[in-house]
Formats: C-alpha cells, structure tokens, sequence
C-alpha cells in the first residue's frame, strides 16, 4: 500500500506537529470517549466521530480563533494526541493553550511537555502573542508538574470550579509571559 | 403637521438613529445605518470623490446594501469602518475605516472618504483621522498603522506629514488615474511614536 505524506507544520525532536487529518477522526473519538482521558479533559458527554468531525472542521476564518494540530510521534510512527489554542483574543493577543496525550499507554514519558513547548514557541514568534494561559484540574498532578516544567507560573486558583469523579475540585489556572518566555528561551 | 414640526420630527428621528461610537470635537465616529446606504452610494460614484478616493467602477445601490450587513459571527474583522456624523449639521458627511487588518503583525491600512465636498479642506479629515489613529493603537492594540496616498493629493499628502506619518516609500507609477501613471506614497504610523505625541 502506498505510504500516505504526512503533512508536518511543526518539527519537534520526538514528535513533529500535524495539521487535523480528517481521516484521524476515528483516532480523537476513541481518545474523547476513553474513560481515563476524558477524566481530565472533562469531556461528560459521548461524543460520535461525526460530532468530532463537525466541531474540528477547520474554518476558513482568518485569522483563526482556534487552532489545532495532532501530535505525531515519529518512533511509533502514528498520533498520540493533539494540542490546541482556543479563544486566541487578537486584541488582547493571549490564547489558551491545551494539550492532551490520547495514547494512556505513553503517558509520563513528557511528550506533552515537548508538544506544549513547540506550541508556547509558536505562540509567541509566529502568532505575536503576549501571554498564554492553561488551566487544568488539581488532581491532574501530571498537568500540574508538565505545565511547571515548561515555564508556566501558577496564577489563579479557582475554589471548588470543578465537579470531577463525585467531587468538587479547584481548577488551577497557569500562564506565561512572551517576557518570562524569553528570558529563559532566547 | 407644519412643515416645521415635520422637519423637527425628522431630525429626532435622525437622531435616534445615531449611535456615536467614538466622540469628537466637531464629528463623531458613529456605526453604521443600511438607511444611509443610498448616501454612501452617492459618495462613491460621485466623480469628484471617486477620483480621490480611486474608485473606478460604478457601484450599484445593492452592492452598496451588503456593506451594511453585519459581519459573520465570533471572526476578527479584517474591515472596521465608520460612519463621519457632522455634529452641527447633523448629518453623514463621510467614512473612515481600517481595512488589510492583520491581527497577528498587527498593523492596518486607514483610508477615509469626506462624500460631501463642502467639507473639504476644513480639518475635519484631520480630526476623523486622530480619533481613528488613537482608537487603532488604544484599543485595538495596533503596532502601526499605514496609508497610500497618490501624486496628485496633495492634501491627503500634508495631511499624513501633520499626523506623524513617516514616509515609507515610494511604489512608482502604481496607480492608472484619469488617463496618467502615477505614484503611490505609503505612509506609516507606529504607536510608540504616536504615544509620545500624546504625552506632550
């Protein structure tokens, strides 16, 4: 069978960063629908591959509010999750920044961290943006640590935001700076 | 109804149909009305603005109409215009916009149209442009803002050298107007430049 091109946007040292290919579509709903990821992604509802597929159609919209790609990981030569800017604010140039690994099985081996990377650079050098947030759960310690590692400051703790696995949990919101950003990176 | 209570009428009327958007000494910026579609028509056509404001095809009153109609939802505009409302005449005398938005490098071009010809060499084009040189760097978060101007307006020319603008360059012959060539000068503005003018 003839080896389909894959289509790099950004190259990573393990991993290289793809746009959506609606053939993978398949790929993000088992991620959406699998119980130990949704946990985190806080996805409570079951979504069809034809929802997915609507709601990550890429618009024509310039420039773009979101922006997604997958995460490819050359040595297993397949994805293994997708990273994203939602809400790019252009007037306040910030965007929120997500990254989920779909592959349970590669979990802690920091691809996330490498592929939240490569986003923050992107972010701040191509898209002119000022500062970037994430948010995640504070039972999700894997976020916690992966976020640290790659420069991000705790900002905000929201109290109890969060009904997560029969509890109400904090939702901890992180950021970076393009100056923090730079002071360690350039 | 005498005619003058009419006419009184029609201004409250008027000016319930005016929303000022950013305020100025004797215009405001206010947002556009699909009822004074059949105004800019006339502007844009009108030989004597069309020749400054370079428009050479004729323009129908229902292409004129869709200008009015709101913009897609939740996208960034590329397009941001405003209508010129003369204050004491109460009435749209002109538009002025950004348009070849780019929101990542985040600059755009200005252009304005003063439609009625009276108003002409008054400084009202000046005033227009400041409150829309401030509004593109103070809320709009803009780096620079640009303009071309052709030969033969010299009073677009002095009034971009009275705002600040700088001399970007010169794009020979890139413009066909009334039968000659003849060159464009960009112009620009950047917010750090326009912000220590503020300041004095």
């Amino acid at each position: 069978m003839e080896k389909k091109t894959r289509i790099t946007f950004i190259e990573g040292e393990r991993i290289e960063l793809l746009p959506l290919n609606p053939e993978n579509v398949k790929i993000h709903a088992r991620w959406a629908n699998d119980p130990k990821t949704r946990l985190y992604t806080q996805n409570v509802f079951p979504v069809s591959h034809e929802d997915l597929k609507k709601r990550l159609d890429q618009t024509q919209e310039r420039p773009k509010r979101d922006i997604f790609f997958e995460i490819y990981h050359k040595e297993l030569d397949k994805i293994v999750g997708f990273v994203e800017f939602h809400n790019i604010n252009y007037i306040n140039h910030a965007a929120n920044l997500s990254v989920v690994i779909g592959e349970k099985e590669i979990w802690g081996n920091n691809l996330g961290t490498e592929a939240a990377k490569q986003m923050i650079k992107y972010g701040f050098e191509e898209l002119n943006l000022v500062k970037i947030t994430a948010s995640t759960l504070k039972p999700n310690k894997g976020a916690c640590r992966m976020l640290e590692k790659i420069g991000m400051k705790l900002e905000l703790v929201l109290k109890n935001q969060t009904y997560f696995d029969g509890m109400y949990v904090d939702e901890l919101n992180f950021c970076i700076s393009r100056e923090e950003w730079e002071q360690t990176n350039k | 109804m005498t005619e003058e209570k009419k006419d009184k009428e029609d201004k409250k009327e008027e000016e319930d149909d005016v929303f000022p958007f950013i305020e100025g000494e004797r215009i405001d910026l206010v947002a556009g009305n699909s009822k004074w579609a059949n105004l800019v028509c006339k502007w844009m056509n009108d030989p004597k603005v069309r020749h400054y404001s370079r428009n050479m095809w004729p323009l129908t009153l229902e292409e004129v109409k869709k200008w009015f109609e709101p913009p897609p939802d939740r996208q960034m505009r590329e397009f941001i215009v405003f209508t010129v409302y003369h204050k004491e005449a109460k009435r749209p005398i002109g538009s002025i916009g950004f348009n070849q938005t780019n929101w990542v490098s985040r600059n755009a071009n200005i252009f304005l149209t003063i439609g009625e010809p009276e108003y002409w060499g008054k400084g009202i084009a000046g005033e227009a442009s400041r409150l829309m040189i401030n509004y593109g760097f103070t809320e709009l978060n803009f780096h620079k803002i640009f303009a071309g101007v052709f030969t033969p307006n010299s009073r677009s020319l002095r009034a971009a050298e009275k705002l600040g603008f700088e001399k970007e360059g010169v794009l020979k012959e890139e413009m066909y107007v009334d039968g000659k060539y003849h060159d464009i000068h960009k112009f620009a503005l950047f917010k750090r430049d326009w912000k220590m003018k503020d300041d004095e």
